[in-house]
Order: structure tokens, then sequence, then C-alpha cells
């Protein structure tokens, strides 16, 4: 039976125009929705919804087309939101979500820092065999410095104050952090460029100072805020090749929910590993450059934060459950 | 032997999820509550590398704002350490989160977006979760080198951010009002129907010539199919259009 399009309009309209001004109130007064009204809204969008399907494929093109498919797309402005979500609050997120996301994760965390060794081992190499490539890697600054025998990190403590350096350092980082994250956008292969870099960076520096007696004041430098500086950016690299994986790996499941799944994982790990370069700026700018400060101290204080970030991000406290 | 049907398109190289002829649901296809198939207006790449250039004109003038209060706050040169050290974090925590604070505050818009009535959405139209505008601000940096293409490629005009994110920039145009008809011929179809209330809505800005020429021929087809319902407007020949919206009970 064919249904005509006035006897369409006579029936239905009344429910469009209803819907239409309850959504017009819900949207300037939310707070005042009931769980009431929530559910008559919810139920008119629904048929809002069908009379669209059918004014779509029987009356296209006509003013109630038109209107339906407008309500239709308003409709879920406000009555759905994408379950996508990071956890019940800030308390939830650093407790329990970004702990089980970290240990979920933890091979491949594992990969990362193996590659990240690999790439060191190989700028030591290279650094302690061929001095002249290893300084080519550090620039004429430091190469300038090192055979003066100084450090380059000393203008940390004569001609910068401390916290310009710490909140420039604490930048600097989560820059290199985010970029490391967001390089997994592109099939991983700026995170792995990253970690090559600084992982051949790093050994070159060693294989430099070693070759020009200057290992001693580079470790008290880097005592105190190093191994955990290093661990948060290897963390980064891994949640930006959780992301590639999620691009690249989808197996027989939606590519959509894959790539949601992937992007949401990798923003929990860096969401709770960003926050600590901000003390480790506060570190490097105050603590590390200062010959006043014992280094045995420094490495404590190294070792201590080190084990305190693997303490909240194992968190054996919590169930080994997926998203606590 | 049967084989599923993953295995049927693994084995013909043809992705479930791509565009196939015989397929009813295309991939591109945006599916509602019930999977009622949703027209979203989507945005292109046009008007949204408008409003992104809107807004990074804001951030310029709001980092030179910054830099300058504080500097007017200092009342002289920047000698202060600490607050050189705290100016460069504000400034980098203003670029970082600078997009993602509009959107989250503005629910999906940005004064970019605002200007030319832009608004993020999740993938089935609903609003963004927090978790999915922080995904996609993030990515922007990528996305300045990579957006371009990926848009112009994408039916949907999605970003590498927004693909990552599940999320969609759809046109954020309020309900106008139309004409609506109260009462409809026998026998018309909705083509008929689409033609009076278009010509209706558009009565004000049509030739007043043209307007009249129009009216009086679907005057002439409402004689034909449904005569009774001229039976109380004016003579169409005096005011076609006040007889048209008259038969018609248009609003």
């Amino acid at each position: 039976m064919r249904l005509h399009y006035g006897r369409f309009l006579e029936l239905r309209r009344g429910l469009w125009q209803r819907f239409e001004q309850n959504l017009h109130k819900a949207r300037q007064h939310p707070r005042r929705l009931n769980y009431e009204d929530l559910e008559a809204l919810t139920f008119d969008y629904r048929q809002v919804l069908h009379d669209q399907a059918q004014s779509r494929y029987r009356f296209p093109g006509t003013e109630a087309d038109y209107l339906l498919r407008r309500l239709a797309v308003e409709g879920p402005r406000l009555l759905t939101r994408d379950p996508t979500s990071l956890g019940a609050g800030p308390v939830s997120f650093f407790t329990r979500r970004f702990p089980s996301t970290f240990r979920e994760h933890l091979p491949l965390v594992a990969v990362v820092t193996a590659a990240f060794l690999t790439f060191g081992i190989l700028g030591l190499a290279l650094a302690t065999y061929n001095p002249a490539l290893g300084l080519s890697f550090v620039g004429p600054e430091a190469e300038a410095g090192l055979r003066s025998g100084r450090l380059w990190t000393e203008k940390l403590t004569t001609s910068i104050p401390p916290a310009v350096s710490s909140s420039s350092i604490a930048s600097n980082n989560m820059t290199v952090s985010l970029t490391a994250w967001a390089g997994g956008a592109l099939a991983g292969l700026y995170t792995l460029f990253i970690l090559f870099i600084n992982g051949l960076l790093l050994g070159s520096v060693i294989g430099l100072t070693l070759h020009y007696s200057m290992a001693g004041p580079l470790f008290e430098f880097v005592a105190a805020h190093g191994p955990l500086e290093i661990t948060v950016i290897l963390v980064s690299c891994a949640a930006g090749l959780v992301l590639a994986r999620s691009m690249i790996v989808a197996e027989d499941r939606p590519r959509s929910e894959v790539l949601r799944e992937g992007a949401l994982d990798s923003l929990v790990l860096l969401g709770g590993s960003l926050p600590w370069l901000l003390v480790l700026g506060f570190v490097e700018g105050f603590v590390s450059p200062q010959p006043e400060i014992p280094v045995g101290l420094k490495a404590a204080l190294g070792l201590s934060l080190e084990a305190l970030f693997l303490l909240y991000a194992l968190n054996p406290f919590t169930q080994r459950t997926r998203h606590g | 032997m049967a084989t599923s049907p993953t295995e049927q398109h693994r084995s013909t190289g043809r992705s479930l999820r791509g565009r196939d002829p015989e397929d009813p649901i295309p991939s591109d296809q945006i599916l509602g509550l019930d999977n009622i198939a949703l027209e979203l207006p989507i945005a292109g790449i046009g008007s949204r590398g408008l409003a992104v250039t809107f807004d990074y004109l804001c951030l310029t003038l709001l980092l030179f704002t910054i830099v300058a209060a504080v500097a007017f706050a200092a009342d002289g040169p920047l000698d202060s350490g600490l607050m050189i050290g705290s100016l460069v974090l504000l400034v980098f925590f203003v670029k970082i989160t600078f997009f993602l604070v509009q959107e989250l505050a503005f629910k999906g818009c940005t004064l970019g977006k605002k200007m030319l009535l832009l608004r993020t959405v999740g993938t089935s139209g609903g609003t963004a979760s927090t978790a999915q505008l922080i995904v996609r601000n993030l990515l922007r940096p990528i996305d300045l080198i990579v957006a371009a293409p990926l848009m112009a490629l994408d039916p949907k005009a999605r970003r590498l951010g927004d693909r990552l994110a599940g999320t969609l920039v759809i046109h954020d145009r309020p309900l106008m009002e139309r004409a609506s008809l109260g009462r409809v011929p026998a026998g018309w179809g909705p083509r008929e129907v689409a033609v009076a209330e278009s010509l209706l809505a558009r009565r004000g800005e049509l030739d007043p010539d043209q307007l009249r020429h129009l009216a009086l021929r679907l005057v002439r087809l409402v004689q034909r199919d449904d005569p009774a319902l001229l039976q109380e407007s004016p003579v169409p020949e005096v005011d076609p259009v006040a007889a048209l919206r008259q038969a018609l009970a248009a609003s």
C-alpha cells in the first residue's frame, strides 16, 4: 500500500514538531532534563529516524525529507556521546587505566627498549672507533667544549637561570615525547626515526665523553634525571608504535574499531607518562647542574624517580584486568 | 568445502569494507541508531582550511598578547629567570592546547569553526568524547603535512587525526523555516510536492513574473488532479500564489 504524502504529514508532523521543540528546550537548559524527559526525547528521536528513512526513499526532495534529515543529524548531538572514554576521572586514569594499559603493552615497551639499546650500542661503537664521526653527531659547540675539557651542559649553571633552563628542558622533552607519539601516525616510521636518532646520539655522547675522559662529569650531570627521562621517552615511542600497529594490523576486525582502540591506548600511555617530564624539567634545571650536590645523592634521586615511575606504571596493587 | 565470508573476500582480494557495487551499505555510509543511514553534511577541505587558518591567526594573536602582557607586567626587560621560565612553559602549553581547550569548551567547535558554522562530531553524528578530541588535536602537527591529500581523497574529508580519533567535521547550520504543505492533491508524488514547497519557500526571492507563471502552472495541476482543493481559493488568474497557498494550506 502506497503511503500518501499528505497522510504522512498529517500523521507524523506533530511528532516532528514536538521533537524539535523539546530538543531546542533541552539544548537551552540541559541540566533541567530529568530521566523521563530524556527517555521521551530518545523515543521520539527513534521515530524521527525511522520517518527519515521512510521519507528518504518515498518522498525525496520534499520539505518533510529536508526537515527529517536535519532532525536526524541534530538529535545525536544531544542524545549520544561517543563511548570512547579515558576512565572515570583523573584519579581512576592515573591509578587504574594507565597501569593496566602499560602492563598490556609491556612487551612493546621491552621491544622499544631493546631497539634503543641496540642503536645506543651502535652509536657507542661508532664514536669509540671513529671519534670524528661521533663528533659530527653532537655538533660543533659540543665538539669545541669536549676538546677544551668542558661539557656543553655547563652553560646551564653559568649563562641560563635555572628556572629558564628547567622550563625550556621540560617543554623540549614534552615536544620530543609528543612527536614520538604522533610519529606513530605515519605508520610508526617517524617514531622509529626518533628512537634511532636518540639512541645513536646517546651512544655517541657516551663514547665521546669516554674518549675525552669526560664520562665522570657526564654521569654526574645525568644521574638525577637521565634514567627516568629516557624511560618516559621510550614509553612515548612505544605509544607511537601502538598507534602504528593499529594502522597496520587489523586482522578480521573493522579497521575503524582497531584504530580507535589503538589511538586510545596510545593516548593513555602518553597521558600517563607526560606529566613526569615536568618533574624531570625541574630536576634537570635545578638539581642536575649543581656541583654542590654530591653525585651519590643525584644518583639516588635518579634511581628513586625511576623506581617510583615503574611502581606507578606497573601498579602491583590493582587487579590485572584490562583497563582497571 | 564451505568458506566463511572473510575467507571468500580474502581469496578474491576484495576488502570486506571496501566499495562494492552489490554491497547495499557502502563503506563511506554513516549509520545512526538502528543502522539507519544518516546524511551528515560533511564539511569539505575548503571550509575546514579557512577555519583552521582563522584559528592559527587567533593563536598567533593570543601568543603575541601573552608575551606583550607579561612584558608590560614586568615593567621593563624580562630579567627575572622565573618569569621567563613561566613564560616559556605558558607559551608551550597554549600552543599545544589552544585547539583542544576550545573544542572541549564549545563542544566540538573552535573560533574558526564557529565562524564557518562547522562542528566536530563522532562518527555517528553524536558529540565527540574528550579522548577523541585529545587524539585529533595532538595529531595536528602531523596533519599539517598530510591532511590536505588525505582529506581530498576521503569521501568524508577526514584528516589523519579524524581517522584515528573516529571523528568527522560537519556543517552546523541552524534549522531554517521552510514552507510546509497542509494538504496534498490526490495523486501528487514527492516530485510535485517538492516543487510546490520549494516555490512557496522561495517566493520572496523570485522574479514576480516568473513566480506568477510557475504558480499558475502548479494551480492548473491542482485543478486537474484535485479541483475540490481550489473551491475556497482566490481567483488563480488574479493571484496564483495566494490561490496555491490556500489550496495546499501552506504555512
